[in-house]
C-alpha cells in the first residue's frame, strides 16, 4: 500500500529529468503530511555509469531531515553498464501550511539536472490545538498528562536487542526520545557514535505514546541496524537529544519589567535541554573456525543461492549469461563474491553484481545478483556444476552450505566447436587444447599373466627359503665327499668301526640261521678289516703276529699280554672257522657280542 | 627340484583369473552411473566391488575417477596411487594422477627429476621387484646346485648362473631402493586445509594445516591421531584419523 502511494507521490510529483548521460528522480510518499507525521523523500539518479554523484538538496526550512538510507544497484547487460542510486530521506514537517521541497540537483560532467519542486501540504494533527504562525510544535503534548513527583518530563532511552552478537550479525539499536511536556521546535538528534560497526538505518520513524513512571509521555522512535565488524568488546556512545521545552513563568502583570519580559518572551519562557542515553557495551563472538567451508567469505544471517542462464541450448561459441542470486537475511552489503568451480568446457569473463536491499520488519535483507557470462568452447552435453555458497547460520550456531544445483545445458556445433576440434580443419593441423580433464573409466581388466605370476611369486613368502636350504645341502654334500676323496687314510680310518659294526651284524644273522662257519669268517673279516683299515695296512694279507706288532708300535703300553684279546679271538675265529668242534665256545653264539666288546676296548684304548 | 615350487606359484597365478562375465555386471553398473554424471552413485559402486577385487589397479582408477567427479580430491588421489601402485606402466593412471596431484599442488614427479628416470624408476611395481628378485634368486641358486651336482661350473651354465645371479643383484638392488624411498606406511590428506597440531589431541596447538591432496608419510599412531611426516617441507604433526585416507601397500 505505501509502494503505491510512493509510486502515485512520484507521478504526480516530479517526473525525471535528463542531462548529459544522467536521470534524476524525486518523489514522495504523500504530499499532505500532518504535522505530528513524517514524509519519505526518495531521489534516484540513474545512468550509463557505475559510480554515481550524490544529489544536493535544497534548502528546506520547513521540514526537519533525516538522512536514511541508500542503496546502488548496478546491472551488466550486452556489454553495458547502467547503475542506479537511491537515496531516502524522512522529513518531519516543522510548520502547518504549505512547504515546498525545492528542485534537488546533481551535477556530473559539467552539466547540472535538477527535479521539479513539490509541494507539500502540512495540516494540523488530528485532535490537537495548533498554535497559529508561532513557533512549530511538531509533537502534541499527551492528553491528560501530569508529571509525577520525581518523573522526568523528557528523557532519552538507547537499547539493543542483543549484547552478544557473533561478527557481522545484525544488532538492532533503538533510541527512543520520550516527552511529556510541550516542545518548542523540532528536536535536534545526534546519532551515537558506533565504532567498529557497519550500519544501516531502519526508517520510518515511530511515533506513539506510552506509559512511563505513571505519566503518559509522546515518544519517538529512530532504529538502526549494526554489524559488528570484529569480534571483542564494542560501545556503543550516547544518542543525544537537544530539545526546546516550555517552561511555566509566573508574571507579575504589576512588576517593573513586565512589558518588556511578556513582549521578549511572550507568557511562556523556553528551556533548552540536552538529553543522552546511557552508552552500551557489547561483546562480539568471533566465528568459529571449526567447521568453517572453504569457499566461506564472511556471510552471516541466513540465505539461499539459485542459479540460471538465459538460454539451455546455445551454439558453440555464443553468450551463455549465467546469473547467481544470493538472497536471505544479513548483512547483504558485505556478501563476498560467489566462487564459481571450474569450468573448463566454457570461457569465462568477470562477474558483476548487483544489489538490492529491504528492512522489512526491522531485519536488513536483500538479495546480490551476480552476473557472468559463459562461452561454450565445445558442442555437446556441458554442465554448469553445482554452485555453493557458505555462510555462518547463527540460530543454528553452525556454517551452513547453500547450493544451487548444476544447470545442464545442450551445446549445438557452432564455429567455436570446429576451431576447437581436432583435424584438417584445425589451423596448422596442430592439435587444440579446450580443457583439461581426467582421463575415461578403464574397463574391467586383470594385470597381464607376467605381473600376476610375479606378484604370486612375491607373494611366496617362506617358500623363498627352500633354494637356499637345497643350495646349503648340496653344497655340504659336495664339500663332504671332496673332503673324503681327498683323504683315502683317514676316510678308511674313520670307517673301519662301521664297517666292523656291519659285518658284525651279518655274523648275528648268520649265527641266527645256524651258520656258525659263515658267521666265523663275517666275524674274522670284521676284525681284519678293522685292523687294517685302522692300521692302514691291506687287510686280505694281514696276520695276526703283524697286527699285534703294529698294535704294540701304536700303543707300546699294551704290548705283551695286554694284547692277549686280540691274539685270542683271532686264534678263536680260525678255529670256529676251519676245525669248529675244537673251539672253545663250540659255534659260539656270543661271538659276536665278544667282538662287540674287543673292537669297543681297541677303540677306547688304542686306536683312536 | 629347485624349480619345482615356481611352476606351483604360477599356477597358483593363473588360477586367480578374472572374473566371470556374470560377475562383471556391477562394474558395467558402476560405468553407467558414471557416464550418467551419478558419481555418488558410481562411487558406491565401485566401492563395493572393491572389496571382492581389492588388487584391480583398474578398480582403483575408476574408484578415483568417481571420487574425482565428486569433488573429493583427497581421497581420489588416493585411489589413483593405489592404482599406480598396481600398474605403474599405465598411462591413463599416470595422467590422472599427476592431473589430481596438481590440483593439491603437486606432481607426480617431483621437480628437478628428469621424467624419464621418473618413468624407468617406476617402471615396475614393488610387487613385480620383489617378484623378479625372487625368480632371480631361485633360477641363480637352482643352477647353482646343478653345477654343484654335476661338480663342473663351466660352459652355458656358467653362463646362465651369472646371468641369473647379476639379476638377482639388479633387482634387488632396485627393489630395496623402492622401499627405501616410498615408506610401506602413507596417506593423503582427505579434508580441506586440515590442521595439524603438535600432539596427539586437542589441546595441543595447530602447528601447520595442509591442503586436501597432500600425500604424507605415516609415523605412529595413537588412538584417534596419526602422526604425519612432510618430507618436502621437513615437517610432523599430528592430525585425526578421519582426516587422513592410508594409502599403504597392497
Amino acid at each position: 500500500m505505501r509502494s503505491l502511494l510512493l509510486a502515485a507521490a512520484l507521478a504526480l510529483a516530479a517526473g525525471p529529468s535528463r542531462a548529459a548521460d544522467l536521470t534524476i528522480h524525486a518523489g514522495v510518499d504523500k504530499t499532505s503530511v500532518a504535522l505530528n507525521d513524517q514524509i519519505v523523500l526518495e531521489i534516484s539518479v540513474s545512468g550509463p555509469r557505475t559510480t554515481m554523484p550524490e544529489p544536493k538538496l535544497p534548502s528546506l526550512p520547513n521540514f526537519s531531515v533525516y538522512s536514511s538510507a541508500s542503496s546502488h544497484n548496478i546491472s551488466f547487460v550486452n556489454g553495458k553498464v547502467a547503475s542506479s542510486i537511491v537515496y531516502t530521506y524522512v522529513l518531519v514537517p516543522r510548520f502547518v501550511g504549505k512547504a515546498v521541497i525545492g528542485p534537488v540537483s546533481v551535477a556530473a560532467d559539467g552539466a547540472t539536472v535538477q527535479t521539479s519542486p513539490i509541494e507539500i501540504e502540512v495540516v494540523p494533527p488530528a485532535g490537537s490545538r495548533v498554535p497559529g504562525q508561532g513557533p512549530a510544535s511538531p509533537r502534541p503534548s499527551p492528553r491528560g498528562s501530569r508529571p509525577s513527583p520525581g518523573a522526568p518530563d523528557i528523557f532519552v532511552i538507547a537499547d539493543v536487542d542483543k549484547k552478544k552478537p557473533f561478527v557481522n550479525e545484525q544488532v538492532t539499536l533503538s533510541v527512543k526520545f520520550f516527552t511529556s511536556v510541550q516542545l518548542l521546535g523540532n528536536p535536534q538528534y545526534d546519532a551515537p557514535k558506533i565504532p567498529g560497526f557497519l550500519a544501516e538505518d531502519l526508517p520510518p520513524e515511530r511515533h506513539g505514546t506510552v506509559e512511563h513512571y505513571g505519566r503518559s509521555y509522546y515518544y519517538s522512535e529512530i532504529k538502526t541496524a549494526l554489524f559488528p565488524a570484529s569480534a571483542g568488546r564494542l560501545v556503543i556512545g550516547p544518542a543525544t537529544v537537544r530539545a526546546q521545552v516550555q517552561k511555566d513563568v509566573t508574571i507579575d502583570p504589576y512588576a517593573p519589567d513586565f512589558f518588556q519580559r511578556f513582549f521578549s518572551q511572550g507568557f511562556v519562557g523556553s528551556e533548552d535541554k540536552n538529553l543522552s542515553s546511557e552508552p552500551i557495551e557489547l561483546r562480539a563472538e568471533a566465528l568459529p573456525s571449526e567447521g568453517k567451508p572453504p569457499d566461506f567469505t564472511g556471510a552471516v544471517g541466513r540465505f539461499s543461492v539459485s542459479a540460471a542462464v538465459d538460454r539451455l541450448e546455445p551454439k558453440a561459441g555464443e553468450a551463455v549469461n549465467l546469473t547467481v542470486t544470493v538472497q536471505g537475511t544479513g548483512n547483504v552489503k558485505a556478501l563476498g563474491d560467489i566462487r564459481l568451480p571450474d569450468m573448463p568446457s566454457f570461457r569465462v569473463y568477470d562477474t558483476v553484481s548487483s544489489m538490492s536491499l529491504d528492512r522489512a520488519k526491522d531485519v536488513v535483507n536483500g538479495s546480490k545478483v551476480f552476473k557472468t557470462v559463459l562461452v561454450p568452447k565445445v558442442s555437446g552435453g556441458l554442465t554448469v556444476p553445482e554452485i555453493t555458497f557458505s555462510y555462518f547460520d547463527t540460530t543454528r550456531r553452525q556454517y551452513v552450505q547453500a547450493s544451487a544445483p548444476a544447470i545442464r545445458l545442450k551445446v549445438k556445433e557452432g564455429d567455436a566447436a570446429a576451431s576447437a576440434g581436432i583435424g584438417p580443419s584445425t589451423p596448422s593441423g596442430r592439435l587444440s587444447a579446450v580443457s583439461e580433464d581426467i582421463r575415461y573409466l578403464k574397463p574391467s581388466s586383470s594385470a597381464s599373466s607376467a605381473t600376476r605370476i610375479l606378484e604370486a611369486v612375491a607373494s611366496g613368502g617362506n617358500v623363498h627359503t627352500i633354494p637356499f636350504l637345497l643350495f646349503g645341502a648340496i653344497l655340504g654334500l659336495t664339500m663332504y665327499q671332496e673332503r673324503e676323496a681327498s683323504d683315502p687314510k683317514g676316510r678308511r680310518f674313520r670307517g673301519a668301526l662301521r664297517a666292523a659294526h656291519k659285518r658284525i651284524r651279518q655274523a648275528e644273522a648268520l649265527l641266527q640261521a645256524g651258520d656258525g662257519k659263515a658267521a666265523a669268517s663275517m666275524l674274522s673279516e670284521a676284525l681284519t678289516h678293522y685292523l687294517g683299515d685302522k692300521l692302514d695296512v691291506p687287510s686280505s694279507g694281514l696276520t695276526v703276529r703283524r697286527a699285534l706288532e703294529l698294535l704294540s708300535a701304536r700303543a707300546p703300553g699294551l704290548a705283551g699280554r695286554g694284547l692277549d684279546p686280540v691274539r685270542q679271538a683271532w686264534e678263536e675265529l680260525d678255529l670256529m672257522r676251519f676245525a669248529p668242534s675244537a673251539a672253545p665256545h663250540g659255534k659260539g653264539p656270543d661271538a659276536a657280542a665278544r667282538m662287540e666288546a674287543l673292537l669297543k676296548t681297541l677303540e677306547k684304548e688304542i686306536l683312536r | 627340484m629347485t624349480l619345482f615350487f615356481l611352476p606351483l606359484l604360477a599356477a597358483a597365478a593363473l588360477a586367480a583369473e578374472p572374473a566371470s562375465p556374470a560377475a562383471e555386471d556391477p562394474f558395467a553398473k558402476a560405468a553407467a552411473l558414471y557416464a550418467a554424471a551419478d558419481y555418488r552413485g558410481s562411487e558406491a559402486a565401485y566401492a563395493g566391488r572393491l572389496a571382492a577385487e581389492p588388487r584391480s589397479a583398474s578398480l582403483h582408477y575408476n574408484l578415483g575417477n568417481a571420487l574425482f567427479k565428486a569433488g573429493q580430491l583427497g581421497r581420489a588421489i588416493a585411489m589413483y596411487q593405489r592404482a599406480f601402485d598396481l600398474r605403474p606402466r599405465d598411462r591413463d593412471i599416470r595422467y590422472n594422477l599427476d592431473f589430481a596431484l596438481k590440483r593439491a599442488g603437486e606432481e607426480l614427479v617431483p621437480a628437478g627429476v628428469p621424467p624419464f628416470l621418473h618413468y624407468l624408476f617406476h617402471f615396475l611395481s614393488v610387487q613385480e621387484l620383489a617378484g623378479l628378485h625372487w625368480l632371480a634368486c631361485w633360477v641363480c641358486l637352482g643352477l647353482a646346485c646343478g653345477a654343484l651336482l654335476r661338480r663342473s661350473a663351466s660352459g652355458p651354465l656358467a653362463w646362465w648362473g651369472a646371468g641369473a645371479l647379476g639379476a638377482w643383484l639388479f633387482f634387488g638392488a632396485w627393489w630395496g631402493l623402492r622401499e627405501a624411498f616410498e615408506p610401506d606406511e602413507r596417506g593423503v590428506v582427505v579434508k580441506s586445509t586440515a590442521e595439524i597440531r603438535s600432539g596427539p589431541g586437542d589441546n595441543f596447538s595447530v602447528a601447520f594445516t595442509a591442503p586436501e591432496g597432500r600425500r604424507v608419510s605415516v609415523l605412529s599412531e595413537n588412538g584417534r591421531w596419526v602422526e604425519i611426516g612432510l618430507a618436502k617441507e621437513g615437517a610432523k604433526g599430528w592430525i585425526l584419523v578421519e582426516s587422513i585416507e592410508r594409502v599403504d601397500r597392497l
